[in-house]
């Protein structure tokens, strides 16, 4: 385990640069986020201000549970989505700043909380086009849309092939994590992946050029109109080269501007150290030792032959940026890092390595399974099975299929661009 | 495939893999800032990787243009990399590749300030080896255009053919470009 002083050293090296990449678009980076919201307890819980996190992908962060569900919608089921003026953003509820949700982690920054929104426009829209005839049933084609976008198009993307097509195709599990209470090594390293991704600036923002990491978070507050995200410019086609802003890489390197970020009590946190101590807090072992205490469990041989899992050898790109004196090794790496630092071996960065994906993976198909709306029934099905569940709003979702098909989508055929521009069209 | 003489030098031959960007790699003080983000050789522990291939353009001039960009190229840096059109020329005696309407083509930018000229040009890294460098003209609304640079290693033609003829060089990998940019 880590000393104090090694988790500021491994957090400041780990946060002196961050780097580019062309592999995933920005959007997806606050889509993880907004799914870690909907399973993954608070780290540092506010007492009176954080709910209880059931560790199923139910989007209960959006529709609450019980009885909460009928105070969040009006007489028609409806979340009253308005506008901060008449020529304003569409803006979460919000009663003096403090917005009417679940979870108040989805208004932490601007862009995790138009995606809040974002999901509510759906559910609206499955109403008011008549999809669905009760709040009930939204509900429920809202959150198999987002299990479906989870799975086929961000899970698609950040997780290595192979373990994907086992996990998701050929529904093999190979680490039976806990489903509940959610595993430790998902939500306090694996699936905390996607910091690596933030970028300190971003270009997404139709009234403002360039808005700093700093500038998106804006809790308890409302919608700066010139902070009104296109969500165009967020989740682009899927091709290599779609003109849509990307996410830095996954690798052991934060952007400079996660060392503070401001938090609703007014403090500021370094979001590295704050993960590191996640992880010690959690009593996870060290990365090594837990790749090497997979392969001397019962699925060792199984693992090492599917997947070729071993140990990292050594620090890699992180070595460069530790003094042999800190006492950091690989050795002693706590998972959280490591998982990163496997990322930049297996893909330089496009995905997370195998160990990585597995415990993501898991984790994931674990909600999903789990939840009462679920495109998990004994097994995954394929897409168009999905939506031939959902009536006309699958009906629908295949249009936009058909309208935006293109030879070169070959391997995200269903993506979170579809929904948007579902949502978007006539609007 | 044949490579006209005056671009043999600087385009990737059959079985080349692509190159990769080197230091030096220099961004002027006044714009350092706001573009090291998108520049080549700035802010990436891997190296960047590209190669350079032949096309030809609707009256049948030959140029070299850049493809096989790795995955960590800025997606804008990469969209003017795939946009350049170099036609080889001289200055002051000496051979160049130059695009000087890369301003004009609809390349995002990259906080505010645009690429309008690029020259690629032989130079030295500072052990004397040889290099490729590209110099980067940027303009920006109110302020000085400014002149980056980044280094590449040259392909090692003459590693690969040996016993290569006088004239035209075959390369069957080359990609020829004819679509309007």
């Amino acid at each position: 385990m880590l000393t104090e002083q090694q988790v500021t050293t491994l957090a400041h090296a780990m946060t002196e640069s961050s780097h580019v990449a062309r592999f995933i678009d920005v959007g997806y980076t606050y889509l993880g986020q907004f799914v870690a919201h909907d399973i993954v307890p608070q780290t540092n819980p506010i007492p009176g201000q954080s709910r209880d996190v059931m560790p199923y992908l139910n989007m209960d962060s959006v529709y609450g549970i019980g009885n909460q569900t009928a105070t969040l919608l009006d007489a028609r089921g409806l979340f009253p989505i308005r506008r901060t003026t008449p020529q304003g953003p569409e803006d979460l509820p919000r009663t003096d700043g403090v917005p009417n949700i679940p979870e108040l982690r989805n208004d932490d920054n601007v862009i995790v909380s138009q995606l809040h929104l974002f999901w509510q426009r759906l559910h609206n829209v499955i109403l008011q086009r008549g999809y669905a005839s009760t709040a009930g049933e939204a509900r429920a084609m809202t959150t198999l849309v987002f299990q479906l976008v989870v799975v086929e198009d961000y899970l698609r993307q950040v997780l290595a092939p192979a373990v994907f097509d086992s996990v998701f195709r050929f529904n093999q599990r190979w680490l039976n994590l806990p489903s509940r209470p959610i595993a430790r090594e998902f939500a306090h390293a694996a699936f905390r992946f996607g910091h690596s991704m933030v970028r300190p600036f971003y270009e997404s923002f139709p009234q403002k050029p360039d808005v700093t990491l700093p500038e998106l978070f804006q809790s308890n507050r409302n919608l700066d109109p010139r902070l009104e995200l296109d969500f165009r410019r967020m989740f682009g086609w899927p091709v290599l080269n779609n003109r849509v802003e990307d996410a830095m890489t996954i690798d052991p390197f934060i952007t400079r501007e996660m060392r503070q970020v401001p938090i609703p009590t007014g403090a500021t946190i370094n979001i590295a150290e704050m993960n590191l101590r996640a992880g010690i807090a959690a009593q996870l072992p060290p990365g090594k030792a837990y790749v090497q205490q997979l392969l001397a469990g019962p699925n060792g041989s199984k693992l090492k032959a599917a997947f070729g899992i071993r140990p990292l050898p050594d620090l890699g790109p992180l070595a460069d940026k530790l003094m042999p004196s800190s006492g950091i090794s690989i050795e002693n790496l706590p998972l959280w890092p490591y998982l990163l630092l496997e990322a930049s071996h297996a893909s330089e960065g496009k995905h997370l390595g195998v160990v990585g994906s597995l415990i993501c993976a898991e984790g994931l198909a674990n909600a999903i399974a789990g939840a009462p709306h679920s495109i998990y029934r004994d097994r995954w099905f394929p897409v168009d099975e999905v939506l031939s569940w959902l009536g006309a709003l699958g009906d629908e979702l295949q249009e936009q299929r058909r309208v935006f098909a293109n030879a070169a989508y070959t391997e995200r055929t269903f993506c979170m661009r579809h929904v948007v521009e579902l949502v978007l069209r006539n609007n | 495939m044949e490579i006209p003489e005056e671009l043999v030098e600087w385009v990737a031959h059959e079985g080349h893999e692509p190159t990769l960007v080197v230091n030096p790699c220099f961004i002027p003080p006044s714009a350092v800032e706001e573009l090291a983000f998108y520049h080549p050789g700035f802010g990436n522990d891997t190296a960047q990787a590209l190669r350079h291939v032949l096309g030809r353009d609707d009256n049948n001039r030959y140029f070299a243009r850049a493809d096989s960009l790795s995955g960590n190229w800025h997606e804008k840096m990469a969209d003017v990399m795939q946009r350049l059109r170099l036609y080889p020329g001289m200055e002051q005696g000496r051979p160049v590749l130059i695009d000087d309407q890369i301003g004009n083509q609809p390349t995002g930018e990259m906080h505010g300030w645009k690429v309008v000229h690029w020259k690629v040009a032989k130079g030295r890294d500072s052990a004397m080896n040889l290099v490729h460098q590209d110099f980067i003209t940027w303009a920006k609304p109110g302020q000085e255009n400014v002149v980056s640079l980044f280094s590449w290693r040259p392909y090692r033609t003459a590693m690969l053919q040996p016993q290569a003829p006088q004239g035209p060089v075959a390369n069957e990998r080359a990609v020829l470009s004819q679509v309007s940019r």
